[in-house]
């Protein structure tokens, strides 16, 4: 009886102790970031950035690259990724990698079925940033090193995601999003583009970080637009913010009106909350987008004393007037240049009023593109900075 | 050996047991697919016909309170016509448990173990499967006892992390009833009956087993509808953080949901842990289908049914591989299928049969003493 258990005990050893899914940590290298170019004898080129663990350490530091960058050429990126031992050394991870860069060539031939696998990777999540670069191969953006983050892949996460939640600057999109969009008849998809300035063959030495003005910089450049899977064209920066609003996903920002001739003056939003009513009058889709923002006075360029109640009121009111002259420029180019509903009004036209956007749906872009929007934001200024008036007011005064 | 007279099983055990079992695989592969956004009505439409059906077991049970479903049969129909129906339902035990066992199969091989040969993992869990069921249904019942705190515990935590890192959008449940009522009924007919609300059949066993059977109906109903609303708010959950065309395109909606899950930097990456909370409750289902169909061997072959536990939870092991080939297989077996073929007949119109069977008998019986009076 003993000697059966005994028996029992070492197989549930041998079955349960060897695990074939074991990786240690000697043993893999972790991707920080991805790029995906077209490839000139087979449809991709995969650009893998992995760190160089010991030259992230500081008390192993030396001279030595903090990433390295393998490319390697297939028709399936999921093939690629195990392929990539051709040139590296260990297992590769993906599950941490936190940019995907896709050449503008790729995005606008519309190649994005390399998406699938990034759905449908067990290691993969949808915690990277999605990006199109504009002027340049994918892989070069992953070249540029950056003396802070030396890993670009973690340069370019970290700068998008400063930038939505200092400014907005980011339309702050995971692949998920890109794809949910794709499939939605009222949404078409968009996703963040970057550029390079200065020249990408100095940007890849490690000499690029020795210098004050350095020779390649990746910068935001603002949204890729999309129609369907196919790319097709940009907008600038300054629209990145407008349309976070008008999706709710605004966090911070700051904006400046005019307050008179030439003189100005910001305020920064804290607080937003916009809401969108949809319905439909003879034929036309009507929109009514209320956008509440709170937020602060930060500078004013105008000699003005802002320690009164009317002040107040009046600046409020030209805040609102110039941030919705701004939302509405952006939906006018979107309607009347690409006629693409990247802001999903379509989605909320199908909460709303299902029975009308059913009949619809299929063409919903050029009902969008005749539709009323009407955008309407109320600003409220809370408190100014640690100055009430401010100087000019004593200034005028002297004079 | 233990004697199988003694075993009994408390309210409470009966209680979680049914709610573990009804939510068990129903969490992993996702249910109600049919009525995309208004899933989660279909769930709850279907929770009353649940509680019909549950009423319906009990009210068999109810013919002899203390003789399981094999036993009833077996004085109503005679044994030989009995042992053949009991067999039927045997086999089906077993197969069911071999699939709701493919399912996690399936979810571990795809998610955590990717180059583990699925053998080793089904054989493993079929040893601490029939190492329960050796040991008694009061084992069981005290085992599903530890298990529930932990996965009511961990089931809120993953819902609150969700809603704390922003990913549950309400509107994405919106509009609701847009395809009126056709959707909902095709999910309900025959998808949401047989699964997981008919499958409860088997729970017979375990009614059988309680001490208290005049509270077997309250307590049951109970459960049928603890497990309805769970399983709706889930279907909420996963919908609300994937939208309806990601909840539907995902092979396991709530791990895809889980894997959403960023919260403060720090929570993040948790699905293992919504894998273990279904662990728990595929452990439960299995073992009640296992325990089932050993039970009806013991009425055929009138021998204790631990003496078939070894070899025949080896078989349902290799069963689990065997029944499909892959999983897509697997699935269009579950759809299409075993609800028309096996659920119907075995859970609903076997069932009906012997109420109405038990109901005739009732009412003659009765007119037989006013006869005589």
């Amino acid at each position: 009886m003993n000697k059966a258990i005994l028996l029992f005990l070492c197989l549930v050893l041998v079955s349960t102790a060897g695990c074939w899914d074991q990786a240690e940590l000697d043993d893999i290298t972790v991707v920080s970031g991805l790029a995906i170019d077209k490839g000139k004898e087979h449809k991709y080129q995969l650009t893998t950035e992995v760190f160089n663990v010991t030259a992230l350490d500081p008390e192993t530091r030396g001279t030595e690259t903090a990433s390295i960058l393998f490319s390697l050429e297939g028709n399936t990126i999921a093939e690629l990724a195990k392929k990539m031992n051709v040139i590296a050394t260990r297992k590769l991870i993906y599950s941490h990698m936190r940019v995907v860069v896709m050449s503008k060539e790729i995005a606008q031939e519309g190649l994005l079925e390399a998406l699938d696998f990034f759905e449908a990777d067990r290691e993969i999540r949808n915690d990277f940033s999605f990006i199109v670069v504009e002027n340049v191969p994918a892989k070069d953006v992953l070249k540029i090193n950056y003396p802070i983050q030396q890993v670009s892949s973690l340069k370019i996460h970290e700068q998008l995601d400063t930038m939505v939640k200092e400014w907005g600057g980011d339309p702050d999109i995971r692949m998920k999003d890109f794809i949910a969009a794709l499939l939605s008849p009222g949404r078409e998809p968009i996703a963040a583009e970057v550029k390079v300035i200065g020249s990408p063959e100095k940007g890849k030495t490690r000499s690029n970080m020795e210098k004050v003005e350095m020779d390649a910089l990746v910068i935001l450049d603002g949204l890729a637009i999309f129609n369907g899977m196919k790319h097709v064209g940009e907008l600038p920066i300054k629209h990145v913010r407008n349309f976070l609003l008008l999706q709710d996903k605004l966090r911070r920002t700051s904006i400046t009106a005019m307050c008179s001739e030439d003189k100005w003056m910001a305020a920064r939003i804290t607080n937003s909350k916009t809401r969108v009513r949809a319905r439909y009058d003879n034929d036309v889709p009507k929109f009514n987008v209320a956008i509440d923002l709170e937020g602060r006075l930060e500078t004013i360029q105008c000699p003005m004393e802002i320690v009164d109640l009317q002040a107040y009121l009046d600046m409020e009111k030209q805040f609102s007037e110039a941030f919705e002259k701004e939302i509405e420029e952006t939906i006018r180019i979107l309607q009347e240049d690409f006629q693409l509903d990247i802001f999903g009004f379509g989605e909320h036209m199908e909460r709303q009023n299902y029975q009308h956007f059913k009949e619809v749906k299929d063409e919903w872009n050029e009902e969008f593109a005749k539709a009323d929007i009407d955008v309407n934001v109320t600003l409220k200024l809370r408190r100014t900075g640690l100055i009430n008036d401010p100087f000019l007011v004593e200034m005028e005064e002297e004079e | 050996m233990y004697s199988a007279m003694v075993e009994k099983i408390s309210l409470l055990q009966l209680f979680i047991l049914i709610f573990l079992f009804q939510i068990g695989s129903a969490v992993v592969v996702g249910i109600a697919g049919e009525a995309e956004r208004d899933a989660w009505i279909a769930i709850l439409i279907a929770t009353v016909i649940g509680i019909i059906i549950i009423r319906l077991y009990t009210y068999i049970l109810s013919y002899q309170p203390g003789t399981n479903l094999f036993d009833i049969m077996g004085q109503l129909f005679g044994r030989n016509a009995s042992m053949i129906i009991s067999l039927v339902y045997t086999t089906y035990f077993f197969y069911i448990a071999a699939r709701v066992l493919r399912d996690f199969m399936e979810l571990l091989i795809t998610d955590l173990f990717p180059n583990t040969p699925i053998e080793v993992l089904s054989i493993l869990f079929m040893i601490a499967v029939l190492y329960v069921i050796y040991l008694g249904p009061e084992v069981l019942g005290r085992t599903a006892e530890t298990f529930f705190p932990y996965i009511i515990i961990f089931l809120l935590l993953t819902a609150i992390f969700l809603l704390a890192s922003g990913d549950i959008k309400m509107h994405r449940l919106q509009p609701i009833l847009a395809e009126g009522f056709t959707p909902i009924h095709d999910a309900i007919f025959p998808g949401l009956i047989g699964f997981p609300f008919g499958e409860a059949i088997v729970l017979t066993m375990f009614m059988a087993l309680t001490n208290k059977f005049q509270h077997v109906t309250k307590v049951s109903i109970g459960a049928v509808i603890a497990t309805g609303l769970t399983l709706s708010t889930i279907k909420i959950v996963s919908i609300s953080v994937l939208g309806t065309e990601l909840s539907e395109r995902a092979t396991f909606p709530l791990l895809t949901a889980a894997r959403e899950i960023a919260f403060a930097d720090f929570i993040e990456r948790i699905d293992p842990i919504v894998i273990f909370v279904m662990m728990l409750g595929i452990f439960i289902k299995v073992s009640v289908f296992f325990f089932g169909g050993l039970k009806g061997l013991e009425y055929v072959f009138q021998v204790p049914y631990r003496y078939f536990s070894i070899p025949i939870g080896m078989i349902v092991a290799l069963f689990t591989i065997l029944i499909a080939s892959n999983y897509t297989e697997h699935i269009e077996e579950g759809l299409q299928f075993v609800p028309l073929y096996l659920h119907m007949p075995l859970q609903i119109g076997i069932p009906t049969l012997l109420a109405m069977i038990i109901f005739i008998k009732g009412k003659q019986k009765k007119g037989g003493i006013t006869n005589a009076e």
